[in-house]
């Protein structure tokens, strides 16, 4: 059946509500085999820093029950080798585009997205949830850095910002009422959780806890975020279905990030993008945007 | 590059490895050897990525791969309950592979499952006219399967309880054979623990003798794209699924 799923974000018309989320699609071009493009309304890219990164050393990526642990520490190939090798391939690509920018001082992130200023992408998204450095606790821990870093980024860029949020965090009330103070255009929630496993007896990971297990934690502080702002929400964490969307419209988002099921399943959006209309159908709605008006958003 | 395959056949082979057959369309790309396969072992939420395995053999006139697998955990567990006739989600194949032409005279040298993609090593090794020199190592006698696949004469066996072969890890074997093999092969490929590959390179290097090793570690994607399985060369980490697995042995950064 012809079910609408367009949504517009940010002024701009996505063929879907599923995004691809940073750090699970390259930099983007790679997964483009393995899936329908018209099934994605945006992409989003790892994480970019201004110098490259080799990241941490191995073991990176581990399953544990109802969740995947990954410490890939942002390994990317920095900006300069971005615009010059991937950007144009990336601006080839039917879907929205989400560069992801981070770093360990919060100096770089205006750095970066003045470098992306006359790039032709469409969103910049800022992953807050690095470590500071000069505070040795994510930027997405503290309200004053996330307002300050925002409004910098701001001004070194026209771009749309997108503020990617930690769910370690004491009242993400708090955090989410920064950024709109600093001027965000809307909000990410959430990134991966800080866990430790022990893969065999002693060998241990640190690293960030993705998958099903987030999907809870995710809703609730959407569910909580959504108290104090009317700015749009994508909402991340443990999708894996057309059901998992309903959800997450249901508690307050305008759209979701697709993650930990892209390594399992690279072609994912298709089926999950299938599923949502046969539900939307099913509830008797033929657009997506039907739906979400009656979640009251 | 996914697929819906049908098995043909998981045949174990003792009390904990198993040989699967997986018929492959004619679309299928003619794999090579050190080229492996992501398989989906399991649905979400149980089971939430994929797991890796070399490919055993490939007979592109019968439509089939094979995997030698061993079980190890979950996911090994669960593959070793397919059943002829079910359906596999696999992606592959995937990776780079040895590399090799006829003025080669190869020694391969793995250890347990390692043997996997070596064993497809040896197979195209001698469709092409040339004949491997083997050493392999296992545990016991009970894990020596497939001895009888290789040319008698230039295979090496060894267990380390002695229960088959020589007594010994293989790579003790190795130093052992080593002195006069030397004067007779150009290259090694191996496939194991990161251990036993830096000891391996180490008596290669002294030698002079040219190397090639596959690496294993945890894998996410498999593709390429999330970073998660790399191994540390001269130029930096390196992804096992993309550039890898294999890699000529002087350009990683043995710790
Ligand atoms: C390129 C490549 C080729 C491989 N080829 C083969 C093969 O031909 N035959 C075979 O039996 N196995 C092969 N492996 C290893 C195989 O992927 C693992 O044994 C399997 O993923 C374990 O899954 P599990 O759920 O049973 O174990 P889990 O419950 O996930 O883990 C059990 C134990 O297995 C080890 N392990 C888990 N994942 C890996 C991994 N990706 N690599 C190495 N060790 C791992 C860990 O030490 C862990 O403690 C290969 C791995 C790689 C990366
Ligand atoms: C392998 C891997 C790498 C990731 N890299 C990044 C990254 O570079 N930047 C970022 O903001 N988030 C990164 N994430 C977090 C995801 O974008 C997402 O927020 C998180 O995984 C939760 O969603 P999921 O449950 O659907 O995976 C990464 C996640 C994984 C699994
Ligand atoms: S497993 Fe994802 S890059 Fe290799």
């Amino acid at each position: 059946m012809g079910i609408n799923l367009t949504i517009n974000f940010l002024g701009k018309e996505l063929a879907t509500p599923v995004i691809l989320a940073s750090g699970v699609s390259g930099y983007s071009d790679e997964l483009m085999s393995f899936l329908d493009p018209a099934s994605v309304g945006a992409v989003t890219t790892k994480t970019i820093t201004l110098q490259p990164r080799e990241g941490n050393p191995p073991p990176r990526i581990i399953e544990v029950p109802g969740g995947i642990i990954n410490s890939i520490g942002l390994a990317n190939m920095g900006i300069e080798a971005f615009l010059k090798d991937k950007l144009s391939s990336l601006l080839k690509l039917p879907m929205k585009k989400i560069v992801s920018i981070g770093g360990t001082r919060e100096e770089e992130f205006p750095l970066l997205a003045e470098k992306l200023s006359n790039s032709r992408i469409d969103f910049l998204e800022l992953n807050l949830s690095c470590p500071n450095i000069a505070k040795k606790r994510l930027f997405a821990q503290e309200p004053e850095t996330c307002l300050r870093i925002i409004k910098n980024t701001k001004k070194a860029s026209p771009l749309p910002v997108i503020a990617k949020l930690s769910p370690q965090v004491t009242d993400i009330k708090d955090i989410a009422l920064a950024c709109v103070e600093g001027g965000a255009d809307a909000l990410n929630l959430i990134n991966s959780l800080p866990v430790l496993c022990f893969y065999a007896p002693g060998e241990k990971l640190r690293g960030g806890l993705s998958g099903p297990s987030l999907k809870p934690l995710s809703l609730r502080l959407i569910e909580e975020t959504r108290k104090v702002t009317t700015l749009p929400i994508i909402g991340t964490g443990g999708v894996y279905s057309g059901k998992d969307i309903i959800d997450y419209f249901s508690a307050g988002a305008n759209c979701v990030s697709l993650g930990s099921v892209l390594l399992l399943e690279p072609s994912a959006p298709v089926r999950i993008a299938r599923e949502l209309k046969d539900i939307l159908a099913s509830f008797g709605y033929d657009s997506l945007s039907r739906f979400s008006s009656s979640t009251g958003l | 590059m996914e697929w819906n395959l049908t098995v043909t056949g998981n045949t174990p082979l003792n009390s904990s490895h198993f040989l699967l057959e997986i018929e492959i369309p004619s679309s299928f790309p003619p794999p090579r050897p050190g080229q492996f396969i992501h398989i989906k072992t399991g649905e979400p939420p149980g089971f939430l990525l994929r797991r890796p395995f070399s490919i055993f053999s490939y007979q592109s006139e019968k439509r089939k791969i094979e995997v030698f697998y061993r079980i190890v955990g979950r996911g090994t567990k669960v593959l070793s309950e397919k059943k002829k006739g079910e359906q596999i989600n696999l992606l592959g194949p995937l990776g780079n592979y040895f590399s090799w032409d006829n003025k080669t005279v190869p020694l391969l040298v793995g250890g347990g499952r390692g043997i996997a993609p070596l064993h497809f090593l040896y197979q195209e090794m001698k469709s092409n006219g040339i004949e491997p020199y083997v050493l392999f190592g296992f545990k016991n006698e009970e894990d020596t399967v497939f001895r009888e696949k290789f040319f008698p004469e230039r295979f090496f066996l060894c267990t380390e309880d002695g229960s088959a072969g020589e007594k010994g890890k293989v790579t003790d074997i190795l130093k052992k054979h080593l002195p006069y093999l030397q004067e007779k092969i150009n290259k090694i490929f191996s496939c194991g623990a990161k251990e036993m590959l830096k000891e391996i390179y180490l008596m290669a290097k002294e030698k002079k003798i040219a190397c090639e090793v596959s690496f294993e570690q945890f894998m996410g994607c498999g593709i390429g794209i999330c970073q998660g399985c790399v191994v540390k060369t001269k130029q930096g980490y390196r992804r096992i699924c993309r550039e890898g697995p294999v890699f000529n042995a002087d350009e990683i950064a043995w710790e």
